[in-house]
């Protein structure tokens, strides 16, 4: 079924590079996106789940809560070398805005084994979307790298 | 005509975008035809990623003077094009977060060397080598400096002066850099701890993507009294540092982004385009991006000149030359804004002038250039590709009255990322480059493939258009012996 898949898409930009994340919930989209993120980085299917992150996060809109989701994810690769290939999200539409409560699953980069790529190093506002259509959910951003 | 852009001819390679819709001022564009072409093209077919839109877009922003300005170099970018200069009024004007970019202060370090093409040519590999071991690059590389948070705060205040005093390089270098290697007016009181933490370990790195280090040789003079007066001679060999405020930047950006949007909300503001939030230069946010802004100037003053110490060392194992025989030629910044007195209609104003993928490059006589460089001109570095030439140019009188002082920075993508990816293979790029001559360290393969050289534009027709339009004259062309990428 075409309403049940999900995955990613790293799309063309002139300077940096896109990800189209596609899921049946919102949740997937993100966690897709995130997978697209690190995609940029890292060979994603090496990357093991041996350390976790924890992330809690609200926004006014889906689109302001999926950049800070990416970017708390980046943020994290740099204060504790950490690169990531599962997640785990759960997203709410509170009184305030969404939140966003989840876990990522990595390790520490090893820079043998991980066969490193660009390094992404910030989430554009432009070209960012999440849209849901027909049951399927749609997130787009731009990787500044 | 373009879609409703009315673009008209005023020069060799000068444009005029007429005034129309919310646009307070024309746009002004210095290029050839092919790239006006090519603008007007993008914008016809339409869609967010038109550089001649952001143009007319960065118009209509509250306090700009004279005109928004695109060089030879110039395309799409996030809010503002790359290859952007505006100036702002600082009574009535703003500062835009878009304006400056991520990557704060993104810009090239040049070191003059002793040694000459064919003295290093027999011994690359060798220097290749202890560049690529000393000189931190790529995903997840780590500083040799490893700072904490009372130390990062002095490297924020005070550049590229702090880190020399903690035994990275020489006093000599500092006359070299722009503003000494510190912008005035910077506080680390707001700069978030995030946006410091990430930067703890690194300080003094390359990073990936566009950014590198290059051995390089003098292989024109284009200009004999500035090249003198830069200390440079044909077939010398010359080290390029090419990277910014790295992960600290991005995040002052990403910080001062969201503080400009709510900012704007609570004036009841409308911002169209998210990555031009501005913020009056007077009001409260505004005065704390600015603070926020010069700490990431100052970062990245200090990262380049970190690695230039490291270059020094590396040269002095793998060749023995003396380190005091490195000389700082310049370092400039291609991504602030900076306060500046400029002559409008016959009056001296105090503006902040943008430069988003462009450089400051003053006429000769200003005091903002080095005093050995001020009879010429300010220096102007222009990255090349690593297949390719880079380019130092100087900064003309006519430029101070056309551009703001403001010179052209590199080359510019011709093709994204993954479409280079697809096109080229990393192992064959320099496998190509190293029959040209050119040996390439790299850390990842399809960082080569998206960095290669047919990636981008021609940088001889961007300096090209620069020459013609009369806002910057070539000085040297370099071309590269030995490329390191992270």
């Amino acid at each position: 079924m075409r309403t049940a898949r999900s995955g990613f898409e790293l799309l063309d930009h002139r300077a940096d590079i896109g990800v189209r994340a596609f899921g049946p919930t919102v949740e997937s989209a993100f966690i897709q996106a995130a997978r697209g993120m690190f995609a940029v980085m890292v060979k994603l299917d090496r990357v093991r789940s041996i350390a976790s992150h924890d992330v809690a996060l609200a926004s006014a809109g889906l689109d302001e809560l999926l950049v800070d989701w990416l970017s708390d994810l980046l943020a994290q690769k740099d204060l504790s070398g950490l690169v990531f290939g599962q997640f785990e999200v759960s997203i709410r539409d509170g009184a305030n805005g969404w939140r966003l409560t989840g876990r990522a699953f990595g390790e520490r980069l090893d820079r043998g084994r991980h066969d490193p790529r660009a390094e992404v190093k910030g989430i554009s506002h432009l070209g960012l979307s999440v849209q849901c259509e027909r049951d399927r959910w749609t997130a787009c951003a731009v990787f500044d790298v | 005509m373009s879609g409703s852009v009315q673009l008209d001819q005023v020069g060799t390679a000068e444009w005029i975008v007429q005034k129309t819709g919310a646009m307070r001022v024309p746009g002004r564009i210095f290029a050839d035809r092919a790239t006006i072409d090519d603008l007007a093209e993008t914008e016809r077919r339409g869609g967010e990623w038109s550089a001649l839109r952001q143009i007319c877009d960065v118009a209509g922003l509250p306090g700009i003077v004279n005109a928004s300005i695109a060089l030879p170099d110039v395309h799409p970018g996030y809010g503002f094009p790359i290859g952007g200069v505006a100036a702002f009024d600082v009574h009535d004007g703003v500062v835009a977060v878009g304006g400056v970019g991520f990557d704060i202060n993104c810009g090239v370090r040049l070191l003059s060397t002793p040694m000459t093409r064919s003295d290093v040519e027999p011994i690359v590999d060798r220097i290749g080598e202890a560049l690529f071991r000393d000189v931190p690059a790529g995903l997840g590389s780590e500083g040799k400096l490893r700072l904490g948070v009372r130390e990062i705060d002095a490297v924020l205040r005070r550049g590229a002066s702090r880190v020399v005093e903690l035994g990275f390089g020489v006093e000599a270098d500092l006359a070299f850099i722009e503003e000494k290697g510190a912008l005035p007016g910077a506080d680390p009181a707001f700069v978030s701890d995030l946006a410091k933490k990430r930067q703890f370990g690194q300080v003094g790195t390359l990073g990936s993507g566009n950014h590198y280090l290059e051995v390089q040789y003098v292989d024109a003079i284009l200009d004999e009294a500035a090249a003198e007066a830069y200390g440079l001679q044909v077939d010398q060999v010359v080290v390029s540092i090419h990277t910014g405020s790295r992960a600290l930047g991005h995040q002052i950006g990403q910080d001062y982004l969201k503080t400009a949007a709510a900012a704007a909300r609570a004036q009841g503001i409308q911002v169209n385009v998210p990555e031009l939030a501005s913020m009056p230069i007077g009001s409260d946010v505004g005065k704390q991006y600015l603070a926020a802004m010069a700490c990431g100037v100052n970062c990245a003053f200090a990262n380049r000149q970190v690695i230039a110490h490291l270059v020094r060392r590396s040269l002095a194992s793998a060749c023995a030359v003396p380190e005091e025989g490195v000389r700082t030629v310049y370092d400039i910044g291609h991504n602030s804004a900076k306060f500046e007195e400029h002559e409008i209609g016959g009056d001296r104003r105090r503006l902040l002038v943008h430069r988003k993928g462009a450089t400051r490059a003053f006429g000769p006589g200003r005091n903002r250039a080095p005093e050995a460089y001020r009879s010429v001109g300010h220096p102007t570095l222009v990255g090349g590709t690593m297949g390719t030439a880079s380019y130092i140019l100087r900064g003309t009188d006519l430029g101070m009255t056309k551009t703001f002082g403001s010179g052209v920075h590199g080359a510019g993508r011709a093709l994204s990322r993954k479409k280079a990816a697809k096109r080229f293979w990393g192992e064959t790029v320099i496998g190509e480059l190293a029959e040209r001559g050119i040996r390439v360290w790299a850390h990842s393969r399809r960082g080569v493939a998206e960095e290669a050289p047919g990636a981008y534009k021609d940088i001889e027709r961007v300096v090209e258009a620069a020459d013609d339009a009369g806002i910057c004259r070539a000085v040297a062309r370099l071309r590269p012996i030995a490329v390191i990428k992270g």
